[in-house]
């Protein structure tokens, strides 16, 4: 009886794998690219999070502005060298926590399935591990960071629905209005008067508009 | 000596740079201000990101290495993000300008009965303020920052000054319980459509405090330094001692003044005099009976996030357009809530902030760190992001404001930094923001949707962009300031921004505290019930 094929696996018995690294495999799962009609919809790896994470520890600045947890020290200095420590230990990390899943093929050669299911068990509180648990709590993160913090690319912007930045490199978005593809300026408003209410507020604003 | 320093440039320090240095033409006034100049017109030694080549006052993005420019956060070291754990965060503006440089422009007037709350029988307020009182002095700062009611249709209504499309939605689902939402005051002029989120509005037209006061001010001869975050303020002979530190050239900084005005916000002002509090001993002891830090309102903030149903394709748009435009006041009558609908940036709701975007395990559950998140709900995934792509077609964002009892509390850390936490909710604030949440919940039911879990219920997590007192006003004796905004014992030393407000609003503050700062810099003008401006700087 034939071996049964490792994920990515070739009938000529190579395993291949579309990813770099465990850590690059790691994006897909916690925000993946999609394809959709035909267009592949960016996710964290194509909004750049490996830029934003090689740049200053974007991870430090957004604890302060209380859009991270709270993170242990050991965490926050592992990303201060992404490149180097931050994306060796996550690798290793990921590769030890997917042999529970799989032994000996690591976390990149998993198949999507088990991907999610070790990332879940790493993020979840019942899973967590006060070692391994933060860097990826800071990854998730980090992606989210990338995708629709516009700060190395707007593509996440994009894909959730904001319209293309007028001039990225400047930090212009859209102007004023921006016009439709039938040649009408939208203003994002219905210039519509909702439904009458039964609701009097007579007794409860002034004519200015203030509760009295 | 300098005759005035004033310590922060929000809606209470910009106002009295501009009115004190109009009244006294070549007194020598200073304004000091930790964050950096977002405009580049005031301070050209400003080290801080400003205008580019466009003329643009802001680059829209979330990044937090720049929004680090323009906001600070107040947290509970303790229980910041920790289930079970009583939390609180506090969102304050920094940079010259300071909360305008955040805010959305609501500007409404706070209500009579705002003023009139009591705790233990005691009216919070001093005596002089009622809204009858403040009104002519709201109307000035109306005028100011040129606040206008919007409309639903645009006649006669500039088309740009329209209420959003995600407000006709909130609308209906007002008018489907009974409630009704109604356009909101705000202080823009013609740039708030611009589709992106407070920070990125890149145009002149709303009207924030570097267009009004800080402009007067400036024109009146007010010397502004930004990059300098006071640490200490003690008492002197003739006067006080500021000292700090200028991050523009790396030293410390010593100012001397006859009169100090602290306007750092109600986090930033308590914490500075709680630092300051061992200088001032004997008869000019500043907080004897040990009040400062107390009674920090969140006024009655509790945001959440849901989606409407299918019948609403496309019909919220909610990243786009101004981020406040409407409101619901028919609730306040009775449980002293109003609701607006407001975008909030994606970014911060897919990390968590002050919603989930998951499903509690209990919708019905109401009530601090009640929920935990349902079952197979993620964070993360491509199920979650697909979710967050809801987020400018269906979601909908919406908080409630209300008359919270001041449950919070300002403290020192180990390095003498302010820290906030928010002490047991009290019955009555529980009361009112459950039936918000209920108010909410049916909202988004009626249009078809569901709400999603917020920080309250699951990590009981405060959350708040309006924090008020701290060292609040009263005509008591055992207050830390009277009814003007200056500390007992020590004539000529002032609080007057948020942190002097001595309750709940129910309403967006910023309006009410630049209307406070107008009536004291009146009084003192023309000596009105206090010492005249010029007795005391002769």
């Amino acid at each position: 009886m034939r071996d049964p094929m490792l994920p990515g696996q070739t009938p000529n018995g190579t395993v291949e794998t579309p990813y770099t690294d465990a850590t690059d495999a790691l994006w897909d799962v916690l925000l993946p690219s999609e394809l959709v009609g035909g267009q592949v919809l960016p996710g964290a790896r194509e909004a750049g999070v490996d830029d934003v994470l090689a740049g200053d520890n974007l991870l430090r600045a957004a604890m302060d502005l209380g859009l991270v947890p709270r993170l242990p020290e050991a965490t926050l200095a592992l990303y201060d060298d992404f490149a180097g420590r931050a994306r060796g230990f996550l690798n290793t990390t990921l590769d030890t926590l997917a042999a529970a899943e799989r032994p000996l093929i690591g976390f990149a050669r998993l198949t999507s399935a088990q991907r999610d299911v070790v990332v879940a068990r790493a993020l979840d509180l019942g899973g967590w591990d006060d070692r391994t648990s933060p860097p990826l709590v800071a990854a998730r993160a980090a992606c989210w960071l990338a995708f629709l913090g516009a700060v190395t690319s707007d593509v996440g912007l994009q894909a959730i629905g904001f319209p293309p930045f007028e001039d990225f490199a400047a930090g212009l978005a859209v102007s004023g209005y921006p016009r439709m593809t039938n040649g009408k300026l939208d203003d994002y408003t219905y210039n519509r008067a909702p439904a009458a209410s039964t609701d009097s507020l007579a007794t409860i604003l002034d004519a200015n508009g203030d509760l009295r | 000596m300098n005759d005035i320093v004033i310590i922060g440039s929000g809606f209470g320090g910009s106002v009295l740079a501009a009115r004190l240095s109009q009244a006294r033409p070549g007194a020598s006034i200073v304004l000091v201000e930790r964050g950096d100049d977002p405009t580049g017109l005031y301070d050209p030694r400003s080290l801080g990101p400003t205008v580019n080549s466009d003329g643009n006052r802001f680059r829209n993005t979330l990044s937090p290495a720049y929004l680090a420019n323009l906001v600070t956060l107040y947290t509970d070291p303790v229980g910041a993000f920790k289930p079970g754990k009583p939390s609180m965060q506090v969102l304050a503006g920094k940079g010259l300008g300071g909360g305008s440089n955040v805010y959305d422009g609501v500007s409404l007037r706070a209500p009579a009965e705002a003023f009139d709350q009591t705790r233990a029988g005691v009216r919070l307020w001093p005596a002089q303020y009622t809204r009858a009182a403040l009104d002519p002095y709201y109307a000035t700062v109306e005028a100011q920052l040129s606040v206008q009611r919007l409309a639903w249709t645009d006649a006669g209504t500039p088309h740009w000054a329209l209420a959003t499309k995600r407000d006709l939605v909130f609308a209906e689902g007002c008018r489907r319980i009974g409630a009704t939402a109604v356009p909101l005051k705000v202080a823009d002029r013609n740039d708030a459509n611009d589709g992106w989120w407070n920070e990125g509005q890149r145009k002149s037209g709303r009207t924030s405090l570097g267009q009004n006061y800080l402009a007067l001010a400036k024109h009146g001869g007010v010397d502004m330094r930004t990059g300098c975050e006071v640490e200490m303020v003690a008492p002197a002979t003739g006067g006080y001692v500021v000292s700090g530190h200028d991050r523009r050239d790396g030293t410390d900084f010593t100012l001397t003044a006859r009169m100090v005005i602290v306007a750092g916000g109600a986090v930033g002002s308590t914490g500075l005099l709680m630092r300051s509090r061992d200088q001032f001993t004997g008869t000019r002891v500043l907080d004897s009976q040990q009040r400062l830090g107390q009674n920090l309102s969140a006024n009655g903030d509790y945001g959440v996030t849901g989606i409407v149903g299918d019948d609403y394709p496309d019909s919220v748009d909610g990243m786009k357009g101004k981020p406040m435009s409407s409101f619901c006041p028919s609730f306040f009558p009775t449980e002293k809530f109003i609701l607006i609908p407001f975008y909030a940036a994606p970014l911060y709701l897919s990390l968590g902030q002050f919603t989930t975007l998951l499903r509690p395990d209990n919708p019905a559950a109401r009530g601090r760190n009640t929920c935990e998140v349902a079952d197979g709900e993620r964070d993360w995934g491509l199920a979650y992001k697909q979710r967050v792509a809801q987020f400018g077609r269906r979601m909908l964002t919406m908080g409630c404001l209300c008359l919270d009892d001041g449950e919070g509390e300002v403290q020192l850390d180990a390095n003498n930094r302010p820290t906030v936490r928010w002490l047991a909710t009290t019955a009555r604030t529980e009361s009112r923001w459950s039936a918000a949440l209920d108010a909410m919940a049916k909202i988004y039911g009626a249009l078809g949707g569901e709400m999603y879990l917020d920080g309250y219920r699951k990590d009981g997590t405060v959350h708040t962009s309006h924090p008020l007192g701290g060292c609040a006003m009263s005509d008591a004796a055992s207050g830390v300031i009277d009814a003007h905004g200056e500390v007992r014992n020590n004539r000529n030393l002032f609080v007057l921004d948020g942190a002097a407000m001595p309750s709940a609003l129910g309403v967006n503050p910023s309006l009410t505290i630049a209307a406070v700062a107008e009536l004291v810099a009146d009084h003192l003008v023309r000596g009105a019930g206090t010492e005249s401006l010029a007795s005391r700087l002769a």
